[in-house]
């Protein structure tokens, strides 16, 4: 049993993959945002959010607002000189699923499943010499309508779907109190460690796995980091303090993986409590007497009070040929961790096949507090060839999570059902997290051999997804390879990511046509392999896609 | 890696003017070597540059901009304006075998290996093993030609255990100042490879400088023409100007 998988299709936005090992293709997407849009468009409503504690809210922004002008003032920024540098982009993506079996439903082969345009601007305002503000802005047009009644014909946010998001709307200043000392505050995306999209030590903004295609890609958040640098060492200790959690973007299809036709494919880990759930839910269907409803799933979202808080401290510095880096971080688990599994045998309907009994199940999913110790270190290896080596490791110390089945059907015998009773609360099953340690890695080499091939390997023991147990993390092999054509224009990117665990993979093939300034063509295609109880081989983790995309920036 | 030594070569353009003297001539080595003092006479510089990319029959394929500030031979800092999609790409070179790319998609530094110095840059003209050379004294063993007007014309053979795609190089010094004109890569059969061609002597900033290099592929039918478009020398670059700090300062 796999846990919610992200669609793993192991990379961003095409170029990037080969892009963080200096590749000369830039993918055009520019991180960023502006606060003061959302409040346009909200019509200056106070922005606390869906629920989010309407006082904490205002006290927070309250107190990065003081913080921000404490800076700007002690940065003495109020009459500099201020310098613009603007960034503009246009993406067109549209994508053909081309499965049959891989959907809620198995007739709905060649569909158009993803039209997403997205304008993007980023403007990076220098005031002075020392202080620096970024803001960020993507629109995005879904050409996919959401009509699904008659109300929806004349709502034109149904007819022509359209959302606006930020990567960054923050303030940096430089020298405040001590030369060496940098502050920046706002919405940002901050990143820790040096693997290739898959760093085990980069837990400070959650995951955005909403488009397969971009693995990897992170959601902005509210943060203050500081940071001192130590030029004698080459190196920095820096400070990350984020006051409100956010939870990581699932993908679409990750539903797909909680529903009563997938019980065998819920996110449970443990072994004994997924027997236990399949267990119930054969033992009813085999009855014949059940009506399965898909499952209701309850997200028990960590409140924005000062409990739940989190942050982190790493220092950098540089040791012969290695750059090094170890952290601290202690916050959540940005993805969410089934905790309780209710089964109960509802009421009784009639069915085309005869009277059924509904079986219902409840989920409540949460988000553990995390430890993480990380250490990675980067170098170049002039006596090898001068191979790109990378390691990212991270011991992680999970809260303890009781997972736990309960069910109005009292089976003897499990360790952890109540002897003697009946009714809606017997605990089934359950399986609990202790609070040890585990671990995750990835490690990695690059290397180029001409000048029209490029190869990168990396080697991961965990998931982003994988939590909890160290049986429950599979390891996997990322790899790809960039085949450069007709004078660096035409580019063939072939990526795979295999999980070792189970022997599921996905495939990612790309031709990317970067023949005129500023502009790319892509077309590509996603594949998701294996059986349907694998990582990759479950509907959860997406399906499989050709598509193509333009990329204008300047 | 190809994004730094590129540099090199744009730096190379970026020289104060000296005459090849009496002394100089009298033997090639003396001639280029006094040439090589011209192109890498400088503590820190700071200029930006123009690449376009041009097909055979001179159409425009590509233009990249960067500005770069660089101190001794080794510490540069390049940043990219042009085209859009890599505007904001930041490379930071401390040594040969240290490198670092701001990627400001992923708000990271990233440290890169040497073995990207294989890789080609965008389609441009120029190998590595072109881009690299700074000193051509270091690496050829000159032969004078013959004078041609103002002109000296070296034969450049590389020296033992230097390795080069091409067998020689024809290289046309400027007796006046120094600057070295035109080379021509030939193979071991005489086939001429490329040329490259210097010139539009301009003063920036006080400095008469050559602004213009093109690169002819005389095999692919491609060009890329290299220009100055401002200078700045010996300005007391700080060391804190080369750091990961400033890198992802972004400015």
């Amino acid at each position: 049993m796999k846990g919610p998988t992200p669609t793993c299709t192991a990379r961003r936005s095409s170029t990037e993959f080969l892009l963080l090992r200096g590749n000369a293709k830039l993918p055009t997407v520019t991180p960023s945002g502006f606060g003061i849009v959302f409040d346009a468009i909200r019509g200056f409503r106070p922005s606390t959010g869906p629920g989010l504690h309407p006082r904490l809210s205002t006290a927070t922004t309250s107190w990065f607002a003081v913080m921000t002008a404490s800076l700007l003032t002690a940065a003495g920024a109020a009459h500099a000189e201020v310098t613009l540098n603007h960034t503009f982009s246009l993406e067109s993506d549209l994508r053909l699923v081309v499965d049959k079996n891989r959907g809620a439903t198995s007739d709905q082969l060649l569909h158009f499943n993803w039209n997403r345009n997205a304008v993007e601007y980023k403007v990076q305002a220098f005031i002075g010499e020392d202080v620096r503000a970024v803001g960020h802005l993507r629109t995005l047009f879904f050409g996919i309508h959401e009509i699904e009644k008659m109300n929806d014909l004349v709502d034109r946010r149904q007819m022509d779907p359209v959302r606006i998001d930020s990567d960054a709307a923050f303030l940096e200043v430089k020298g405040l109190v001590f030369d060496d000392l940098s502050v920046k505050l706002g919405r940002m995306i901050h990143t820790w460690g040096t693997a290739d999209q898959f760093s085990p030590t980069d837990n400070i903004n959650p995951k955005d796995f909403e488009d397969p295609l971009r693995f990897g890609g992170k959601l902005a958040n509210q943060m203050a980091v500081a940071t001192y640098y130590l030029p004698w060492l080459s190196g920095s200790i820096q400070a990350v303090w984020i006051p409100m959690f956010r939870p990581t973007q699932l993908p679409a299809s990750s539903a797909l993986g909680m529903s009563a036709d997938n019980v065998s494919q819920m996110p449970v880990r443990d072994p004994g409590l997924k027997q236990a759930l399949i267990d119930e839910y054969y033992r009813e269907k085999g009855q014949g007497a059940s009506l399965f409803m898909d499952p209701e799933i309850r997200v028990n979202m960590p409140p924005t009070d000062l409990d739940n808080m989190s942050g982190g401290v790493r220092t950098k510095f540089r040791l012969g040929e290695y750059d090094l880096s170890a952290s601290y971080f202690r916050g959540r688990h940005s993805f969410p961790v089934p905790k309780r599994i209710y089964s109960y045998s509802g009421k009784d309907v009639r069915t085309a096949e005869g009277l059924r009994t509904e079986q219902r199940q409840f989920i409540d999913l949460v988000y553990p507090r995390i430890q993480v110790i990380g250490l990675d270190f980067a170098a170049s290896l002039p006596w090898l060839f001068n191979l790109g080596v990378w390691f990212d490791g991270a011991a992680i110390h999970p809260e303890k999570v009781d997972m736990l089945l309960y069910t109005t059907n009292y089976r003897p015998g499990d360790p952890c059902a109540t002897p003697g009773m009946t009714g809606s609360d017997i605990r089934l099953a359950c399986s609990r997290n202790s609070d040890y340690w585990y671990y995750k890695m990835t490690a990695g080499f690059d290397y180029t051999f001409t000048s029209w091939l490029y190869m990168n390997v990396q080697y991961l023991h965990g998931f982003d997804d994988e939590f909890g147990y160290e049986d429950a993390l599979d390891d996997f092999i990322a790899g790809g390879v960039d085949l450069k054509f007709l004078n660096d224009q035409l580019l063939l990117r072939l990526f795979t990511l295999h999980d070792i665990t189970d022997g599921s993979d996905i495939l990612f093939p790309q031709f990317i046509l970067n023949k005129w300034d500023s502009t790319e063509l892509q077309l590509g295609a996603i594949f998701n392999l294996g059986a349907e109880d694998t990582k990759f081989g479950q509907k959860a983790s997406g399906r499989n896609m050709v598509f193509t995309k333009v990329k204008v920036g300047f | 890696m190809i994004l730094t030594t590129a540099l090199a070569l744009s730096t190379a353009l970026v020289a104060a003017p000296a005459p090849i003297t009496d002394d100089d001539a009298k033997t090639a080595g003396g001639i280029l070597k006094k040439s090589d003092d011209v192109v890498s006479n400088y503590q820190d510089q700071e200029f930006h540059t123009r690449m376009t990319l041009k097909t055979g029959d001179g159409k425009v394929e590509k233009v990249i901009e960067m500005k770069i500030q660089q101190k001794g031979q080794n510490k540069r800092l390049v940043r990219f304006l042009k085209p859009g999609d890599v505007k904001g790409l930041s490379v930071l070179v401390l040594d040969p075998n240290t490198t670092y790319v701001y990627l400001p998609q992923f708000n990271k530094t990233r440290r890169v290996a040497a073995h990207t110095s294989k890789q080609s840059f965008m389609g441009t003209d120029f190998t590595e093993q072109e881009m690299d050379i700074i000193r051509y004294d270091e690496k050829f063993e000159p032969a004078l030609v013959k004078k041609d007007g103002h002109e000296y014309v070296l034969w450049l053979t590389p020296k033992k255990g230097a390795e080069f795609s091409f067998a020689y190089i024809m290289m046309w010094i400027d007796e006046a100042t120094g600057f070295q004109n035109k080379m021509e890569y030939y193979n071991a059969e005489n086939v001429k490879l490329k040329t490259q061609s210097r010139g539009e002597v301009k003063t920036l900033d006080g400095v008469v400088t050559q602004t213009k290099v093109v690169m002819t592929d005389h095999i692919k039918k491609h060009s890329t023409e290299i220009e100055i478009l401002s200078n700045k020398e010996n300005q007391g670059l700080k060391d804190d100007l080369f750091t990961q700090r400033n890198l992802e300062w972004g400015k």
